[in-house]
């Protein structure tokens, strides 16, 4: 599998919520990867998603080139001095084209952000992401999962069980969460509950998210919610179209940064700027504090590598900016 | 009794200039809003109050601390909730034992409008208030040029800032001209000061965007976490045909050898808008379509949360970009400082954008 001709590139996705890494060689065929939470520390995570990445793979594996995505991506980004930062909607649209080049509709909830990305012949026409209220994502599904005390990998399989949803009010997590607790007091059973709720943010989605465009198939159904087979079947079941889950769902946004990192070195060939696998061993700190030179208060984080400043954001004057 | 007025991006220096010439030499100048005015604005405000009311609102709190005493207000019959925002300016304000007295400028009554303001000059007749109005919506088409070259040279410029600096120069050079022979001229000097100082990278060929939405969201930077300049950033001219033209330019609306934009706009969006609603839902329906029309890569639209008027825009752009296949990506606005999501969206639209280009390029090919 491993030639010596070949070049392997390596993505990074820091999320709210998971931090996945994916490597590939010069033809985008996944090597391997790694999906661990990100528990809110971003930068010991990506430490920590190296170190298990290093394992898995040869030692000896060259990286070519790496590029991050994600909300962290900008400091994934100097973290790995990454030779290119994308937002995940290209990285996502990328990796879904190269799963399958018909693809028309690409369905991702992640973590914090759920979005839906319209492709025609190849080329991404139109996407939308949620506006103000992150109703339907994964975190609102792993806080119900942890209410009930159910291992949140078990959660989708549970909804399947249940031929008998119960109606549930999708529009805000509030109203769900109440809503969820009235069916529960009354007796209903933890399965149509469940599947009620898949189906309530399946809605929400479709009428939020998805609202006015034009949802052709094949459909492909990405991110750490795709994991939840509850959420599939109401999608199905709502759109009357088979939806796709790709074999690596949770790690799209990864191997797309990894295309993207490929991309860029191909179209202008360079050395890496990647800092190596030696990142686990290397101290990083972050540094916050608060500008008091206006009223803006603006809060100013440094990245510190061994003691060293390697970068400084935040400030909204850009005055005391410093991006490497 | 000092005279001020609240922040409202670069409109702020129209009303600075006429406050000038009304002959008042006691101007308190409105600083730009900070996170301090946000927060300010909205703690004392209703709720499911509109974004652009909150941020006025902490903005007239802001001046009323430092001094002023008479508030610039409108007071007419409007579309949409914007006509209402200064009577209840006025009982808030009350409410928390401020000393004030507010214009009560109403657009509706040209004549009482003239008169209101002539109450409020140094003592000058009818016709000099009126040539104050006057200069003022002249002064602001010299403002619009101004900010159009911004946004325009400062995508290409090679070296970072050099356009901020020349804005900030042209700004002020607006406000302080006296004399209707020597304002008239900016319109030469404002472009020429762009084409000497500012060095541009002559190969680039940027994408072009326009903003279009919401008057306030728009206009003001603050609540727009400054989109047009981050557009600028990832190497995109940005321009935005919504100014206060409509509002005050007059003179432009009176001469019948001319066709002001809007009005071209509004017509183009007829057919999906019979009638006026307030905001800016005919203009950013009427405006997509034409920049489309004349060549433009996408389209922006920026609006408050809970902002009626640009809520119904929001719900026929998706039918308009389908039917002229124009890119548009909607944005509502709020207090939030969350710059991240903002960027995420852009980003990824002006990627859309570019790689679109690059397709229908290699078709054309």
């Amino acid at each position: 599998m491993k030639n010596k001709a070949d070049k392997y590139f390596l993505g990074v996705d820091v999320g709210s919520i998971s931090t996945n890494l994916a490597v590939i060689n010069n033809s985008n065929e996944l090597i391997e990867s790694v999906y661990i939470r990100t528990e809110g520390k971003p930068v010991n995570s990506i430490q920590r998603g190296i170190k298990l990445m290093k394992e898995k793979i040869d030692n000896g594996i060259e990286i070519s080139g790496a590029g991050s995505t994600g909300s962290a991506r900008q400091l994934t980004g100097v973290i790995i001095s990454a030779d290119i930062v994308k937002n995940e909607i290209t990285a996502h649209a990328l990796a879904s084209l190269h799963y399958n080049p018909e693809v028309q509709t690409v369905i991702e909830i992640g973590g914090q952000d759920s979005k839906i990305i319209i492709i025609r012949n190849g080329v991404a026409v139109d996407f939308a992401m949620n506006t103000v209220c992150a109703a339907g994502t994964g975190s609102f599904l792993d806080m119900q999962a942890s209410r009930l005390d159910i291992p949140i990998e078990q959660f989708g399989c549970l909804a399947c069980k249940s031929n008998n949803a119960v109606s549930i009010a999708g529009r805000c997590t509030v109203f769900a969460e109440s809503d969820m607790i009235h069916k529960q007091q009354l007796g209903h059973s933890t399965e149509d509950i469940i599947k009620g709720l898949c189906e309530a943010l399946a809605r929400n989605y479709l009428n939020n998210v998805g609202k006015g465009k034009d949802i052709l198939p094949p459909i492909m159904f990405q991110g750490g919610v795709a994991a939840n087979e509850g959420m599939k079947d109401a999608f199905e079941k709502y759109l009357g179209h088979k939806v796709l889950i790709p074999e690596h769902y949770d790690v799209m946004g990864a191997i797309g940064a990894a295309i993207l990192a490929q991309e860029e070195i191909t179209k202008r060939p360079r050395k890496t700027k990647f800092v190596g696998w030696n990142i686990p061993d290397l101290d990083f700190k972050t540094v916050g504090f608060e500008c008091s030179d206006c009223s803006n208060a603006c809060e100013i984080v440094e990245i510190l590598k061994n003691g060293e400043v390697i970068a400084r954001w935040g400030s909204r004057c850009g005055k005391r900016n410093m991006l490497d | 009794m000092s005279i001020s007025f609240p922040h409202v991006g670069s409109f702020t220096y129209v009303m600075e200039s006429i406050c000038h010439e009304m002959g008042r030499t006691d101007v308190v100048v409105p600083n730009k809003p900070t996170n301090k005015t946000k927060q300010l604005g909205s703690r004392h405000s209703p709720e499911w109050m509109c974004t652009p009311f909150k941020m006025l609102f902490g903005s007239f709190i802001e001046v009323l601390e430092r001094g002023a005493y008479e508030l610039v207000g409108t007071l007419f019959i409007d579309y949409c909730r914007l006509g209402y925002y200064t009577p209840i300016y006025e009982i808030i304000l009350e409410d928390l034992g401020y000393d004030f007295e507010f214009l009560h400028l109403n657009f509706n009554n040209p004549t009482g409008f003239i008169q209101e303001m002539k109450r409020r000059t140094a003592g000058l007749t009818y016709w000099k208030t009126f040539r104050a109005f006057q200069i003022g919506w002249i002064k602001n088409r010299f403002i619009d040029i101004a900010d159009k070259c911004l946004y325009s040279y400062q995508a290409v410029e090679l070296e970072k800032g050099t356009s901020q600096r020349v804005v900030n120069r042209a700004h002020r050079k607006i406000v302080e001209t006296k004399g209707m022979r020597n304002i008239r001229k900016l319109r030469k000097i404002i472009p020429k000061m762009f084409e000497d100082e500012v060095e541009i990278d002559k190969k680039a060929d940027p994408l072009r965007v326009v903003v279009v939405g919401e008057l306030y969201a728009v206009v003001e930077p603050s609540i727009n976490l400054d989109i047009m300049t981050k557009l600028n950033e990832l190497g995109v001219i940005s321009y935005t045909p919504i100014t206060f033209c409509r509002w005050i330019d007059v003179g432009s609306r009176a001469n019948p050898f001319k066709r002001p934009s809007f009005k071209t706009a509004i017509k183009k969006a007829k057919p999906y808008v019979e009638y006026r609603l307030g905001g800016k839902t005919q203009e950013s329906i009427g405006y997509s379509i034409m920049y489309k029309e004349k060549g433009w890569d996408g389209v922006i639209h920026l609006y408050p949360f809970t902002c009626m008027p640009e809520i119904i825009t929001r719900s026929i752009i998706p039918q308009i970009s389908r039917e002229y296949e124009i890119p548009i990506l909607s944005l509502v606005l709020d207090e939030h400082t969350g710059e991240a999501g903002l960027k995420t969206r852009l980003e990824a639209f002006i990627d859309l954008i570019e790689r679109k280009r690059k397709v229908n390029g290699d078709n054309i090919k």
